[in-house]
């Protein structure tokens, strides 16, 4: 016996909150390659629009410094004649020293420890945010290369790499995403072309970061040093030890530090950088500036920043996926 | 409904949230990022012009399943933007009676009742389903950008149904001899 149905609009609605029942009780085994197949299918056009988005999001921003700006130049006018006449006399210093470094440059090439991060780095490019806000992320389209893996860190510098080489796997490590000169974030979830690279500002990133306090001759400050008998001295280039601190995303434009020791004396105008001791990231990258030192409320020993990323992760485009190679691989 | 075109419509309203939403989209301090939903925009429009019901449930929930799949970390599941925007999209046809939806501050009203049902549905989901995106300890925080979120959109929604009414004829337009008997 045959049972005959009448296909409606009604039962099409059922059949549609059937299948978001389905893809939700998937969980992420739906949701990844659903996800991927809009990213492949949006990538390549939303490059056009991605550009004019950014070009117009940096113009207005470049309005507002030159604005801020108007009495810096006068000022920097004259700075500018004064290292002028300064010129001079460095070109001349400078022909002296080279002829030294030319002597010691043999020395250095042989016995210096290597400055070369072992690790490949695959040119990406912006072409989408996330479509809310309610995570900070943006989609990169790798365009010639299908085996990026989720946690890969990104730069943001053009390079010409190897792209043939297969990466090992493990989802586990989330490493840290950078652009050319600092940290922007790292890659979440990755498939063939597309990349979803988890911003700073995310409230969900956290790293393991460093505070390098920026020594200033012209305000001195005190700090407590513990190493030995605790004493509180004048911060110097020989005491200035990094403070060690995890950083999260705020979840709107900065990062922000929590439970940090008053008597390190952090101020605004220090800098967040890498640790250096991550094995897929091991070297000192900036990250961003602190802006703003508040104590807690509930430890009053302790204080919370508010950190200002380097790079302008409104205006992101090209940007590099560091892959990390040899021994430093994951 | 005319579904191709809508479809196509879809793809570029979803494609222009992922791109110029970017412009669209500002930093508030203690609330985070807030920016318009341009597809719940979309949704609003075809729930008060939609003939059927059945209608304004399907174009909605086609409307979510693309903010599903290009809008969300990882870690988010897809699937309950689709039901909350298909549920929402209901709501609003049983009560669009009782407004006059041609005049823009209705449909600002209309669209901060389907992104407030929608959104505040959906962070809700998101946060029971435990995906990496949302958690408990953020749910007081998320659902104030939800709130900022819909308000936002109501503001941008009549100005996106200003130009959508343009082009409504190429989505809306039904063949009126559907369904008639030889």
């Amino acid at each position: 016996m045959r049972l005959k149905t009448k296909w409606t609009k009604r039962r099409g609605v059922a059949a549609a909150l059937a299948a978001s029942a389905v893809l939700t009780l998937l969980g992420r085994t739906a949701s990844r390659p659903l996800r991927h197949a809009a990213d492949l299918l949006l990538a390549p056009v939303g490059a056009a629009p991605m550009y004019a988005a950014t070009a117009l999001k940096g113009l207005g921003r470049d309005e507002r410094t030159a604005r801020a700006g108007e009495e810096q130049v006068r000022r920097l006018r004259q700075e500018n004649r004064y290292l002028s006449y300064l010129a001079g006399h460095w070109k001349y210093q400078h022909q002296l020293q080279k002829r030294r470094a030319q002597e010691l440059a043999n020395f250095h090439a042989l016995y210096r420890p290597t400055s070369d991060l072992p690790c490949e780095l695959v040119p990406a490019r912006v072409v989408g945010t996330g479509g809310l806000p309610y995570t900070r992320s943006r989609i990169l389209h790798t365009p010639s290369r299908d085996d990026i893996i989720p946690g890969e860190p990104v730069a943001t510098r053009l390079l010409l790499t190897d792209l043939s080489k297969a990466l090992p796997c493990q989802p586990e490590h989330l490493f840290a995403v950078v652009t050319g000169s600092a940290l922007v974030g790292r890659i979440v979830s990755a498939g063939a072309y597309t990349a979803r690279l988890q911003l700073l500002s995310d409230r969900d990133f956290q790293m393991a970061g460093r505070i390098r306090r920026v020594i200033d001759p012209s305000r001195p400050r005190m700090v407590t040093v513990t190493e030995g008998a605790a004493a509180e001295v004048t911060l110097t280039p020989e005491n200035n030890r990094q403070i060690e601190v995890i950083a999260r995303g705020d979840g709107a434009d900065g990062l922000i530090v929590e439970h940090v020791k008053a008597y390190h004396n952090v101020r605004p105008g220090d800098l967040l950088v890498t640790s250096g001791d991550d094995r897929v990231l091991p070297t000192e990258i900036n990250v961003g500036q602190v802006t703003e030192v508040r104590p807690e409320a509930k430890e009053p020993h302790r204080v919370t920043l508010r950190v200002r990323p380097h790079a302008d992760l409104g205006t992101l485009r090209d940007v590099f996926i560091v892959v990390p190679l040899g021994d430093a691989a994951p | 409904m005319r579904w191709v075109p809508f479809l196509i419509l879809v793809a570029l309203t979803a494609l222009l949230q992922r791109t110029a939403g970017l412009v669209l989209t500002f930093s508030i301090r203690g609330a985070g990022s807030v920016g318009p939903d341009l597809l719940a925009a979309v949704a609003v429009f075809v729930a008060c012009r939609s003939r059927a019901w059945e209608d304004a449930v399907l174009a909605a929930w086609v409307l979510g399943l693309a903010v599903d799949v290009t809008a969300g970390g990882a870690g988010v599941a897809v699937g309950p933007m689709s039901v909350a925007y298909a549920l929402a999209a209901w709501v609003l046809f049983r009560i669009r009676e009782a407004f006059f939806h041609e005049r823009a501050v209705t449909q600002a009203l209309l669209a901060l009742i389907f992104c407030l049902l929608a959104h505040g549905t959906w962070v809700t989901a998101e946060t029971l389903l435990g995906g990496t995106g949302m958690a408990w300890a953020d749910y007081g925080s998320t659902m104030l950008q939800a709130v900022l979120l819909a308000v936002y959109t109501a503001a941008l929604t009549p100005l996106v149904h200003a130009g959508l009414w343009r082009c409504r004829r190429l989505v809306l337009a039904a063949p009126t001899v559907r369904g008639a008997r030889r």
